[in-house]
């Protein structure tokens, strides 16, 4: 029997009995649907924490800090080791790393005419702010020779206030216009504070330091969006005035500054962040990256993946038992019949094909229509359920959709389902095949 | 003309179980039927004619002994042998019909020959010919529901013999017919294996019917009570 002939009397027969045919699909398009539903809720939850990630910073940078030994309980075997130069040219040869920066923080007031506005102070290394995803908003990142050049964090502007007003108990926006403004930055963080009186406490003299921004962060990254960035080499000859100013103790200083405090590993791929986070862990230091929030939330969205897809499983099961029941009742409609086509010659094995395809084509159907079913079902929610992803905690900032079915889980869906109805058409069709023709032919 | 032998039968035996009983329906049997020969298996109800006529086409295995058609050995054969066996060298026509009510005529006789994997076109042709022969040209779609009793029994004539099989059995082809219906049916089918040079075997308990055979065995009990040589049908 060739299968154009299969085919076509396979389909033959499912429309022979259309209401159970019908019915059967519709078990089977529940469970698709079921599945494809609530595994795609879990893509989107998957989605939503990257989204939320992402905006916390760049997924492929890892931050490297000194580790101190003595905190471990380990004993002074563990290394403690030095963040310097040579470790920076050491991490840059780690395979995979394409950019590495020293970070050096301090921090102070910009003052804008009455306003004022407390920040951190970064320091860079000019020449690879754009290795490191700093997304420019407005004028341009650093550029090395920029000196008191500055970049600000995209939400600095909502960090001015007038001191002298907030203090008389009024609040007004700050009018500042962070790229023409005239600003300094100093060290005296009682700067634009009224002066108590009595007060007779006697301050260092800081000195004011005239700065130029060439530009302004994208806004929207909590990383980057609170505090400065500048030339590291300027913002390290800024902590060297201001110690001398508060006339600290040298030696303990310059101690501390055997090192850098932190460093900004790039690394090329967010699939090797892990083995790179790892090599410098192993060379004696603390590094960390977002990745190991995210591999935390991919833990997590999988579980809860696994749970939903469970509950859609359950009603795919009872649609695969819906099949079997209606193949097998089938069978036993169509004794007589199976009986004559075995006495006029026919296979075995077409006997069985004949079947199988029946019990596949009732899942594809399934699984097809299902497929169609989902993605109204997806849209639905994603339409209906953004008030209501509002409501539970998620930024309306950013199109977040509570429901995403990606392409694979299409085909994979009607495979799935096919699958289904082969393995659920299996015992019927050995029966089938397994009927004597004789006594077949002989029931009415 | 006739020499060959074509159906051998040699000591066949069968036994049903039926609780504890023992039924012997086939007693030791042996026969030959040559190469374009018409037989007739004649014998009352119960006498295990058409236990010997399902042995014959490898519808029952028997207890013991052997069934060789065209040098096969019938009774060794699996199942997937006897389907391709049945499929190429076997018609069957039924007391009963046995057409397949939901599909019409044409699809009817067609059906054996989708198995064989006969593409459509050829094999509609071939179906509507044998209709046309039979005398059912116009109503090659009609259903089985839609016919009369005599009408139903050409189709399923058409059937058997659409696929030009070497062998053609007929049980109780006309039992469920009238005595005019029963005449006409008769020389249909044993016209159509002259024509084709096919071996009839007729399974019968209706002595108007055995002088259609060129060989009438009277079964009686399991056995062969008796071989008659029909004179009068003679060599046609």
């Amino acid at each position: 029997m060739n299968s154009i002939d299969l085919i076509r009397m396979g389909i033959k027969n499912l429309w022979r009995r259309k209401l159970r045919t019908f019915l059967t699909v519709l078990g089977v398009i529940i469970g698709t649907s079921s599945i494809i539903v609530m595994l795609s809720l879990g893509f989107g939850m998957q989605e939503a924490f990257q989204n939320q990630l992402s905006r916390m910073g760049s997924l492929t940078i890892i931050n490297v800090h000194r580790r101190y030994g003595g905190y471990d309980g380990m004993g002074s075997s563990s290394q403690e080791a030095l963040l310097d130069d040579k470790a920076l040219a050491k991490f840059k040869k780690i395979p995979h790393v394409r950019a590495v920066t020293p970070i050096v923080e301090t921090y102070g007031v910009i003052i804008n005419g009455r306003y004022t506005a407390h920040t951190s102070l970064k320091g860079i290394d000019p020449s690879v702010m754009e290795e490191f995803d700093f997304k420019i908003g407005e004028g341009r990142l650093l550029e090395p020779g920029d000196d008191f050049g500055v970049v600000f964090g995209g939400g600095m502007k909502y960090n001015f206030y007038d001191e002298q007003a907030m203090a008389r108990g009024r609040y007004e926006e700050a009018k500042v216009d962070l790229m023409k403004d005239r600003m300094f930055f100093t060290f005296d963080t009682s700067q634009g504070m009224p002066t108590m009186p009595g007060e007779n406490i006697e301050r260092p003299r800081y000195t004011d330091y005239k700065i130029k921004t060439v530009g302004i962060l994208e806004e929207g990254n909590y990383e980057t969006d609170w505090g400065i960035y500048a030339p590291i080499s300027t913002v390290e000859r800024m902590i060297k005035e201001k110690e001398r100013a508060e006339g600290n103790n040298r030696n303990q200083r310059a101690s501390a500054r055997q090192g850098y405090e932190r460093v900004m590993v790039k690394v090329d791929d967010i699939d090797h962040v892990q083995d790179v986070q790892q090599r410098i862990k192993d060379e004696g230091y603390d590094a960390y990256s977002l990745n190991d929030y995210l591999d935390e939330m991919k833990r997590f969205s999988k579980i809860a993946q696994a749970l939903l897809g469970g509950i859609g499983a359950v009603s795919l099961l009872v649609a695969a038992i819906g099949i079997t029941n209606t193949m097998v009742m089938s069978i036993y409609e169509r004794t007589k019949e199976i009986g004559i086509m075995k006495v006029i010659g026919a296979s075995l094995r077409d006997i069985k094909r004949l079947f199988l395809f029946e019990s596949a084509m009732i899942g594809l159907l399934g699984g097809s229509l299902g497929v169609i079913f989902s993605f109204g079902l997806s849209f639905a929610i994603n339409k209906f359920g953004a008030n209501f992803g509002g409501y539970i905690g998620f930024d309306g900032g950013v199109e977040t959709k509570i429901s995403i079915i990606p392409v694979w889980l299409i085909f994979a869906a009607m495979g799935f389902s096919a699958l289904i109805g082969i393995i659920s058409g299996y015992y019927p069709a050995r029966r089938a095949m397994k009927l004597s023709a004789l006594d077949a032919i002989r029931t009415e | 003309m006739l020499l060959e032998d074509l159906i051998v039968l040699n000591k066949v035996r069968k036994v049903y179980r039926m609780g504890d009983e023992k039924i012997v329906a086939l007693n030791d049997i042996s026969l030959s039927i040559k190469k374009g020969e018409f037989v007739c298996l004649l014998g009352p109800s119960g006498s295990g004619k058409s236990t010997l006529l399902n042995m014959m086409a490898g519808l029952e295995k028997p207890t013991r002994g052997e069934i060789i058609i065209g040098n096969k050995h019938i009774e060794k054969m699996n199942e997937k042998q006897l389907a391709q066996f049945r499929q190429l060298n076997i018609g069957f026509v039924f007391q009963s019909f046995n057409l397949i009510p939901t599909l019409t005529a044409l699809e009817n006789v067609s059906l054996g020959l989708t198995f064989r994997g006969i593409p459509k076109r050829k094999r509609e042709k071939m179906a509507k010919e044998m209709l046309e022969a039979v005398g059912l040209g116009d109503r090659l779609r009609h259903k089985p529901s839609e016919m009369s009793g005599g009408q139903q029994q050409r189709v399923s004539i058409a059937r058997a013999f659409v696929g030009n099989p070497k062998i053609v059995f007929a049980d109780e082809p006309t039992g469920n017919l009238d005595t005019k219906t029963t005449m006409e049916v008769m020389d249909l089918i044993t016209s159509m294996a002259r024509e084709n040079k096919q071996t009839l075997v007729i399974v019968t308990h209706d002595v108007e019917i055995a002088p259609y055979g060129h060989r009438i065995f009277y079964i009686r009990d399991g056995s062969i009570e008796k071989i008659v040589e029909n004179k009068m049908k003679g060599d046609t």
